[in-house]
């Protein structure tokens, strides 16, 4: 069974990535994994904000109807 | 045995009769109750009494008789008072001729009769019931019962033949809103000389179950304003003013109050205007009941109105502060990615860069640049020599240049051959 994806945590291993790229002694090839993996989490995140939002604006409609 | 011839009977009533009739020539003038009274063919029969003011106890009794030419007379005289006035309980005051009659033995023949003083005394004496009445504080107890919110339950006590029972009853059901009402009737009779005991006996009855009753009313059909001394009674008061219920009476009259109006809760001039009332009160409170309806509904509507104005406002204030974290967290997410970007690219170019030195270190340090910038090297049996102290003097070495190797010494002795 897969780990559910969590946002907050997804953004922690972003921040430790972008402090291990500081580092110049970092070898080429955990160089590019890191890298993919930032790109990998970024846009997942971005999937959860578009996710969530459109969850949002749905709710708020339907609500919106029953109002009127 | 008498030395006397006995006298017959007939002798001694022919005695008294004439010994009354020497006695008794012109008509008397007196006054009686009325304890029976009938009529037959237009005559009007009486049983006259005197009772004692305090125990009631009988003093005197005769029968008397109202033949009907003086009836007729009466009536043409005094009208329908004369019926209200020759009524078992009354008190009258009259002239007689007193007779004797030898079969039906003493009689008063009633002549003429003085209304105005029946009238007087029936006055004096519900003056008194009421002094005694408010003297022991009864006139407002019944009054200052407090009334249900609903009267539904309801004892009736009145006649059950009478007009005015029937009337009640009508009037009750005669509502458009429906009104669920219990009456239960306690009979009594509502004129003559047994009004008294019978309604204070049902009085007696309804107080057995009280809890029962919302309210008791007592009424009667119409009749003269004379029918209405039996309701100028103090014991009928009495009950009325000790009742834990509220009473109303509505006992036919239009003009005065009897005194048992007078310790109601409520009196009214009919049965009718009686059910009228309860009706009335019943509609109130219905109204009363509406109006608290409408008005929960109304606050209740405001309250729901109010509570999804707030709610909107949350709604619109929870879609901001969405759309601005989300803008937030999308805009952390963007410098993330340049972030990203910058350090992968900073990384790479830093790797590059070391890459590019190495290189240019690597080709810096090739021999043939070394050579080609004037240097020469210097080799001795097959090793490089970079030491000056290593170069055996004695031996051969050879010096190398870009373009050319020169031995030393020279194989050719032509050759130059400097150190």
């Amino acid at each position: 069974m897969s780990k559910k994806f969590d946002y907050d945590t997804a953004i922690k291993e972003i921040n430790q990535i972008l402090l291990d790229l500081q580092d110049a002694e970092i070898p080429m090839a955990v160089l590019e994994e890191k890298v993919l993996r930032a790109s990998h989490l970024i846009e997942r995140c971005e999937n959860e904000l578009t996710q969530l939002e459109s969850t949002i604006e749905r709710t708020l409609s339907k609500r919106s109807e029953k109002g009127d | 045995m008498s030395l006397f011839e006995p006298q017959t009977l007939y002798e001694l009533q022919q005695q008294i009769r004439r010994v009354v009739a020497l006695n008794f020539n012109d008509p008397v003038y007196l006054t009686a109750e009325i304890v029976r009274i009938n009529h037959s063919r237009g005559h009007w029969y009486l049983e006259l009494a005197e009772k004692d003011t305090e125990s009631k106890r009988t003093l005197a009794k005769t029968s008397a008789v109202i033949w009907k030419n003086i009836y007729s007379q009466w009536e043409d005289e005094h009208g329908d008072l004369l019926q209200q006035i020759l009524k078992e309980g009354i008190q009258i005051a009259f002239t007689a001729e007193v007779q004797y009659h030898e079969i039906y033995g003493f009689k008063l023949h009633l002549k003429t009769i003085d209304l105005a003083y029946t009238l007087g005394k029936e006055s004096q004496r519900r003056h008194e019931i009421i002094q005694k009445l408010k003297k022991e504080g009864k006139m407002t107890s019944n009054a200052q019962r407090s009334l249900g919110r609903s009267l539904q339950r309801i004892a009736v006590i009145s006649s059950p033949t009478a007009a005015g029972y029937s009337d009640f009853l009508e009037t009750l059901a005669d509502t458009p809103y429906q009104f669920r009402y219990s009456t239960q009737l306690f009979p009594a009779a509502m004129q003559g000389i047994h009004v008294e005991s019978e309604v204070v006996n049902q009085f007696t009855a309804i107080r057995q179950s009280a809890e029962s009753f919302d309210l008791i009313v007592v009424i009667r059909g119409g009749g003269g304003s004379m029918d209405l001394r039996d309701f100028d009674n103090y014991e009928i008061a009495s009950c009325i003013a000790q009742s834990s219920i509220p009473v109303w009476t509505g006992i036919g009259h239009s003009t005065d109050q009897t005194v048992i109006d007078m310790v109601a809760h409520q009196y009214f001039k009919t049965p009718t205007g009686v059910a009228d009332a309860i009706n009335q009160h019943n509609l109130d409170l219905l109204t009363e009941l509406v109006e608290r309806k409408r008005s929960v509904q109304q606050l209740s509507n405001q309250f729901l109105e109010n509570e999804k104005m707030d709610l909107h406002l949350i709604e619109q204030q929870l879609s901001y502060q969405f759309n601005s974290q989300i803008d937030k967290k999308r805009n952390i997410l963007v410098r993330k990615h340049e972030s990203l970007s910058f350090q992968a690219r900073k990384t790479l170019q830093r790797n590059a860069d070391r890459l590019k030195n190495q290189h240019q270190r690597l080709k810096d340090l090739a021999p043939m640049q070394i050579l080609e910038r004037g240097y020469a090297a210097v080799e001795q049996s097959g090793k490089r020599i970079n030491r000056a102290d290593r170069l055996k003097k004695t031996q051969s070495f050879s010096l190398t240049f870009i373009d050319g190797e020169i031995q030393f010494p020279s194989k050719n002795n032509n050759d130059e051959q400097k150190i």
